[in-house]
């Protein structure tokens, strides 16, 4: 299991638990039940912990990636040293998918589930970033 | 002679099923078992069957959410399960989650 493997294994891990949560909880408003989730002592407590954990994988992610756009390695016979021609394609293909992906998402989902936009977009631009990198200069994040 | 006092069904089903959880308290608990390792080992013993691979951390995933469903719809009545019961199903379901994204498939690297 590479990096990338990984890192998306315990992401989704942490959304499903926040997914579940969520769920249960907001199951038990709707519709008055006698038993809440809402109520335990632990869930409520590890569901805003997750969300806030995701934020700073975000802030994380927008770190490393400008990082790897802005890193430079020696120059080799097949790489150049700046690797500028792998950084342009990926960011404005990824911002495309963002702007349309943005519409449908809040359409169907509503700003409620944020937490998962924020999260899918910074494992996609982590991702992304680790690519270009494996393209330019030859290593496997896989 | 009965196990305990019979319920006056003209209110209702649901009025049993809540009388019998009161009485018997591990009722719930021992639906929630038995649909658990129902999906679990129907599922995989089947999918063994069809295509000679088992996906287990995946049948155990969908398990506990057809648990979490069934509890959910439990909690809608007063005395059929309590905040543990469900605390414990929600944390069952999470850790077979945690084995599904961390399993790997014959083949996989």
């Amino acid at each position: 299991m590479g990096q990338i493997k990984l890192m998306s294994s315990l992401l989704f891990i942490a959304l499903f638990v926040i997914a579940i949560t969520s769920f249960a909880v907001n199951f038990a408003n709707d519709n008055e039940t006698n038993v809440n989730l809402a109520d335990d002592s632990d869930y409520p407590t590890i569901k805003s912990d997750l969300e806030d954990d995701i934020t700073i994988f975000y802030t994380d992610a927008n770190t490393s990636t400008e990082a790897i756009s802005k890193s430079t390695i020696s120059a080799q016979t097949e790489a150049t040293e700046g690797g500028t021609a792998f950084k342009v394609g990926p960011w404005t293909t990824m911002s495309m998918v963002k702007t349309s992906i943005t519409s449908a998402y809040t359409k169907v989902f509503g700003p409620e589930f944020s937490i998962f936009f924020t999260a899918f977009f910074s494992l996609l631009a982590i991702i992304m970033g680790f690519y270009i990198y494996k393209t330019w200069a030859g290593r496997n994040p896989d | 002679m009965s196990l305990y006092t019979q319920t006056n069904l003209t209110s209702g089903i649901d009025d049993a099923i809540v009388s019998t959880a009161q009485s018997v308290p591990e009722f719930p608990i021992m639906i929630l078992v038995f649909t658990y390792f129902l999906v679990l080992l129907g599922g995989s013993s089947n999918q063994k069957r069809r295509t000679g691979i088992a996906d287990y951390s995946f049948w155990g995933v969908l398990a506990g959410l057809t648990i979490i469903f069934e509890s959910l719809i439990m909690t809608l009545g007063d005395g059929i399960i309590s905040l543990t019961t469900l605390g414990i199903v929600i944390a069952v379901s999470i850790l077979n989650a945690v084995w599904f994204f961390l399993s790997k498939q014959r083949g996989e690297q």
